[in-house]
Order: C-alpha cells, then sequence, then structure tokens
C-alpha cells in the first residue's frame, strides 16, 4: 500500500468526527487514483465509488452548501474521470483540494495529499500551482504539530522556487510564512518591525493577497503584545471588498478577540457571530471558541458547556487548539472548578511546550499561576477544621477581652 | 515457496511481467472475494487458506481481508510469521468506512496495495499486483530502512528520494532529482549534506543497486536484462555501481544475503562520501 495512501486513509480516519471522516473518505478515493497515477501513467482512474460517494455525502448533508471541499472534489474527479487523464489538470485539481482541506484545518490529511502532489509533479505542471501548493504546505507545517521543526525551511524554499520562476508574489508569500512563524515562535518586536518592513517592500511589488496576509498577522501580533487598540485599527483597514473573504472573515475574529480583550463583550459577539459566516469551518470553529469565551465571561455555563462539547472532537490549528484549552481553562477557573481548569491550561502546556510557541507558553504559564492551588487545599483539609474549631473555642473563650479592644 | 509441505502445482506459468515463477499464496478471505482472486490468478498460483498453511510453510504472498484476521487468532499468528519473514502481503477488501477501518487498524502489517472490491480487482489488475508484490515488498525494504534518515529532510526532498527509491529507473543524475525537489543542484546538495546523507547521484545508484538485487536474486534475470530493465545502457554501467555500493560482481550477488546487502546499500546511502565518478546510466 502506498505510504501516502496509507498516511491520507489513516489521517481520515483519525478525525474523531464521523461526519468528517465521510467527508475525508470520499477524497480517499480520488487520492488513491492520483497515487496510482504517480506511480503508473498509464493507470486508468476508477471513480466510480468517490462519484457514488459525493453524491451520498451531498444528499444525506455530510457536506453543506457552500463547503470548500465540495467544489474541489468535484473538479479532481473531473480530472481523473477519463481514459488517459490531463497530469496538469490533475495536479491543478488536487491542488485546490489540498487548499480545501487546509482551509477545513484537517491539516494531516493535507500534508499527505501533499506528498502525492509531489511524487504526481511532471514538468507539464503549471509553476505556479506548484508555488501555490508549496505555500500552503508551509503554513501547514507551520500549524501542524508534527511538521513544525519543518517548517524552519519551508519560506526560503519558496523564496528560492519563486526567484527561480520569476514569480514575484510568491517571494512575497514565501516572507508571510516567515513573518507568521516569527510571531507564531513569540518574537514580537522582531515580527513588527520584519512585518513593516515587508509592507513598505509590498509599495515597489503589490500583491493584495500578500498585503492582506501581511496585515493581518500584524494586527495579530499587536493583539498578542498587548495593544488592542492597534489590532482594531489594521483588523478594520482589512474589512474591504479588495481583499479575499479569509482575509476579511478573519480580522472580524481578530476584532472579536480585540474587543474580548478590551471588556466590550457585546462588540465582540457581534463580531463572533459575524464570523460565523465565514466560507471556512477553521474560521467558524475560531468564532465559536470566542463566543465560548463569551460565555465563560459572563458566567453563562450552560452555553460555554455545549461550544465546549462541540468544540473538544474538532479539528484546529495548533496554535488554535492551544486558545481552546487556555479558554476553556479560564472558563473553568470562573466557574469554580480548578481542577478541570487546571488539566486544561496543562494540556495547552504541553502543546505549547512541545511545538516550542514561546509566547503561549508564558500565557499558559502566567493562567496556571492565577488559579488556587487546589493540591494545598486538599492537603490542608483534614487538618484545616480542626484548627478552625480550635481558634473559634480560644476566641469565644476570650471574647469579651476582644470586645474591650475592638471597642 | 519456500517449504516443499504445499502442494506443487502442476504448471508453472510466468507473470506477465515474466518475472515471476507461480507462486503460493495464502489468503483469508470471504468467498466472493477468494472466487475473484482465484479467477484472477487464473490458477496459476497455489491458493491456501491460512489455516491450511502449516507451522513450518512460508506462502510467497499473502492477500488478506483485515475484517478476516482477529487480532490474537491462529491466523494472526500465521501472518506475523509471514511478516517477519518479509513475505509480501497484499490487502483485500470492500470500499466501506468500516472495511478501510479495519485496514487502518491493523498497523502491525505493512501491505504493499490495497484492493478494493469492485472497484480495481478486475482480473488483469489483480494480477499485476500479484506479480509485482515481492519486487514492490523488495522495495518497499529499502524505503522502510531509509524512512528515519528522510524524516528531517523538507517534504519535496524526502519525497523525491523516496521517488528515487521506488523507481530509481526515472533518475538519471542528480540534475533530475532536483527538478523534482524544485531545487537547484546546489541547494539540493547543501540541504543532504546537513541531513549527512549521500550525494543525490549515489542515492539513485544505491536505489539501482538494491534493484538490481532482486532482479537477479529473486527474478533470477541474466545481468544483461536487468540492465536494460533498470535503463542502463549497458550492463558495464551496471556492474560499477554493484562494486560501488556493495564491492561484488553480479554473480556474486546472486549467492548473497540480502538483509546484509540491505545493510550496506543503507550504509551507503547514509554516508557522505565524494560523488561516483561516473553518472547512472
Amino acid at each position: 500500500m502506498d505510504q501516502q495512501e496509507q498516511a491520507f486513509l489513516s489521517a481520515a480516519l483519525g478525525m474523531g468526527d464521523e461526519r468528517l471522516e465521510r467527508r475525508l473518505l470520499v477524497g480517499f478515493h480520488l487520492v488513491r487514483d492520483c497515487c496510482r497515477i504517480a506511480d503508473d501513467p498509464s493507470w486508468v482512474p476508477r471513480v466510480r465509488v468517490a462519484r457514488e460517494a459525493l453524491t451520498l455525502a451531498l444528499a444525506n448533508g455530510t457536506f453543506a452548501p457552500g463547503d470548500l471541499e465540495v467544489p474541489a472534489l468535484a473538479d479532481l474527479l473531473r480530472a481523473l474521470d477519463s481514459e488517459k487523464p490531463n497530469r496538469a489538470s490533475v495536479y491543478a485539481a488536487l491542488v485546490s483540494y489540498i487548499h480545501a482541506l487546509y482551509r477545513e484545518a484537517s491539516f494531516p490529511a493535507a500534508l499527505a495529499a501533499h506528498d502525492v502532489l509531489e511524487q504526481l509533479w511532471t514538468p507539464e505542471c503549471p509553476i505556479r500551482d506548484r508555488l501555490e501548493a508549496a505555500y500552503f504546505q508551509g503554513f501547514m507545517q507551520l500549524r501542524a504539530q508534527s511538521a513544525r521543526e519543518v517548517s524552519k525551511f519551508s519560506p526560503i524554499l519558496l523564496a528560492l522556487r519563486a526567484r527561480a520562476a520569476g514569480e514575484g508574489e510568491f517571494i512575497a508569500l514565501a516572507g508571510v510564512i516567515h513573518h507568521a512563524r516569527t510571531m507564531i515562535m513569540g518574537n514580537l518586536p522582531l515580527a513588527l518591525r520584519e512585518g513593516e518592513k515587508r509592507l513598505r517592500q509590498l509599495h515597489r511589488h503589490p500583491s493584495l493577497w500578500a498585503e492582506g496576509n501581511y496585515l493581518h498577522s500584524m494586527a495579530a501580533t499587536h493583539g498578542r503584545a498587548g495593544r488592542p487598540d492597534e489590532t482594531l485599527r489594521i483588523a478594520r483597514s482589512l474589512l474591504d471588498d479588495r481583499y479575499s473573504s479569509f482575509t476579511v472573515f478573519g480580522a472580524l475574529n481578530l476584532i472579536g478577540v480585540a474587543f474580548t480583550d478590551l471588556g466590550d463583550l457585546e462588540a465582540a459577539r457581534n463580531a463572533f457571530e459575524l464570523t460565523l459566516l465565514a466560507p471556512t469551518a477553521l474560521l467558524r470553529r475560531m468564532a465559536a471558541l470566542g463566543l465560548m469565551d463569551i460565555h465563560a465571561r459572563r458566567m453563562e455555563r450552560r452555553a460555554f458547556e455545549q461550544i465546549y462539547r462541540y468544540l473538544i472532537n474538532q479539528p484546529f490549528a495548533v496554535d488554535g487548539r492551544i486558545h481552546f484549552f487556555q479558554v476553556a481553562g479560564r472558563g473553568w477557573a470562573r466557574f469554580g472548578d480548578p481542577v478541570r481548569a487546571r488539566a486544561s491550561f496543562d494540556e495547552a502546556y504541553r502543546i505549547a511546550r512541545d511545538c516550542g510557541f514561546g509566547y503561549e507558553i508564558f500565557e499558559t504559564e502566567e493562567l496556571i499561576d492565577k488559579l488556587p492551588d487546589p493540591p494545598r487545599l486538599a492537603h490542608a483539609s483534614d487538618i484545616a477544621p480542626e484548627v478552625a474549631a480550635h481558634v473559634g473555642a480560644m476566641r469565644d473563650e476570650h471574647a469579651d477581652e476582644i470586645a474591650a479592644c475592638l471597642a | 515457496m519456500t517449504d516443499s509441505a504445499l502442494p506443487e502445482a502442476e504448471s508453472a506459468p510466468t507473470s506477465p511481467t515474466g518475472e515471476i515463477p507461480r507462486a503460493a499464496i495464502g489468503f483469508a478471505l470471504d468467498r466472493t472475494f477468494a472466487d475473484r482472486l482465484a479467477r484472477a490468478t487464473a490458477n496459476a498460483a497455489l491458493l491456501l487458506t491460512l489455516q491450511d498453511i502449516s507451522a513450518d510453510d512460508l506462502c510467497d504472498i499473502l492477500v488478506l481481508d483485515p475484517r478476516r484476521v482477529a487480532p490474537r487468532s491462529s491466523e494472526s499468528a500465521v501472518v506475523r510469521r509471514h511478516v517477519e519473514a518479509n513475505v509480501p502481503c497484499v490487502y483485500y477488501t470492500a470500499s466501506s468506512p468500516e472495511a478501510l477501518r479495519s485496514v487502518v487498524a491493523a498497523s502491525d502489517v505493512s501491505p504493499v496495495r490495497l484492493v478494493l472490491f469492485d472497484v480495481d480487482d478486475d482480473p488483469t489488475t489483480f494480477r499485476e499486483v500479484i506479480d509485482l508484490a515481492p519486487r514492490q515488498a523488495h522495495t518497499n525494504r529499502l524505503r522502510l530502512a531509509m524512512k528515519e534518515a528522510l524524516r528531517p529532510l523538507v517534504p519535496s526532498v524526502r519525497t523525491a528520494l523516496d521517488m528515487v527509491l521506488r523507481r530509481p529507473d526515472r533518475f538519471f543524475d542528480a540534475s533530475d532529482v532536483a527538478t523534482r525537489a524544485g531545487l537547484s543542484r546546489r541547494h539540493l546538495d547543501r540541504l543532504l549534506t546537513a541531513a549527512d546523507l549521500a550525494p543525490a547521484k549515489n542515492w539513485i545508484v544505491g536505489a539501482r543497486a538494491w534493484h538490481v538485487a532482486y532482479l537477479l536474486v529473486r527474478a533470477e534475470l541474466s545481468v544483461e536484462t536487468a540492465a536494460e530493465r533498470l535503463g542502463y545502457a549497458d550492463s558495464k554501467a551496471l556492474r560499477r555501481h554493484l562494486a560501488a555500493v556493495w564491492n561484488v560482481s553480479p554473480s556474486q550477488l546472486s549467492c548473497a544475503d540480502l538483509d546484509m546487502l540491505l545493510r550496506d546499500a543503507v550504509a551507503f546511502l547514509g554516508t557522505r562520501e565524494p560523488d561516483l565518478e561516473s553518472g547512472a546510466g
């Protein structure tokens, strides 16, 4: 069994959510054919099962209207549905599918599909498709726990490839990956300096794609650096039709987070509810997480737990997963459950340490420090009531003297 | 077949590729699935259920539906014995989510191929899968041995080198590997140096030598035919490459132990030495 085929299947069936698994299994049958073609160019794809599975998934609501995966899968199906598929079309369709998987936060499946894409490549495939795939792969490596170490090479390799191909826009996009990496590793002053420099460079080589992403990264960096006002200023400039819907909804999510930090929960709720309309599940989940945070701050336990139960099995980017556990921990702490809060923070801390996310490590340590120490309470529970009773009795004995002192 | 305890075939036809003589196939399949397997092999192979295989026997190939092999059962013990002896295994199951789940769950076996019922089990394709399974299993041994060494590399380089191991006939020199990885030759070499791996050209030579080992040792082809299969201009280059990797001639290679050859091939690919002077073909 081809390693990539096996990796994709394992990723598809390891999502922990039956609906997501059914969606990925449709893709599995097509990715399988891509593996075969990569190995044997004369292979005639067998798309019947994939077509039937896609039709069934559309009919029974596994796919919702507007899901990014649907057009991508349909394109891939169309490209493969031939006795002699055109390699460039199959390649381009697989790139779109990987993009859709990235937006749906199915990172392990997307990375496995990307390995298939590398095998599928031949010189007849358009270079722009290859660069686009490398760009998304760079982000996936950064945001998927397993491949973070490799991500340090992604920007330079993408930039080298883009320069060799004369595709200036992708040189700028390589910078976007680098900038996001700097921010996520926790070096905020450097991220701010780097972002400002790169934005100035974009005046000479304009690219709306890169500009939107830089601005988004800058807004997020200011938010992390404790400047929600700057976040709001930059994010508002992204609420513009010039930018892609992903960028606009991403900005709305940042606005929600900034308002939450400022304590304006009503404005934050409006922003998060708008983000729920985003075309990608990744952003919709972030919006749900924002709403969960608001419910915790408003002490609305039932609504908080409802979203918690929904999100616990949903795929996130690794930074999103850390944020989820932090929000959950803060919520449990507010609801007076320090043991559960500590477990959530410990999980956030573990992931942050595994990934070397400096900012998240410090942030989670601070959150843990703020918790009351349940072991201390537990250890004192056998002696504390006895001593309290003893002191109470002593106080009663000296009640008159104390009253005289207080008079 | 490695043991005479299993019955002999009446005739010994060769595969369409001409590489594999008649094989003994152990299977654990439902009746419908087994019928299709029998039709695909068209009496050119000896089919045995796992229960029919005695404790000392080893089949040449296993065809399993993972749903039919319960953990800790006697069948599972037979499968384990075959896996330990590097016998190639093909998974043949349905395309339902439950069946695919059983494929993922059976993680102790590395099947060379997954064949889905009613999808790619037409006789021609199935027969081809069975015929190529031993060669793929041989290739996979080297791929598995190099898996950890490849892990720290960037994905495009990792995939390119894996492709070299699988299909060395598609690569002639380091430039081909660099092009596939989307890098310049210089940058590719820099990355390989950083990972303390052999230069790309040595990977082509090492992978070709490993494939030659199969063609000469297992498939018992002549040196000339093996050279032609792997895209060598003549057998001289092939001999030179065998000497570079194992310091043996083709006739010495035919008697060599595959485990030892694997160890040396891994060392060859994982050692940084100066580029070999000659090209690959």
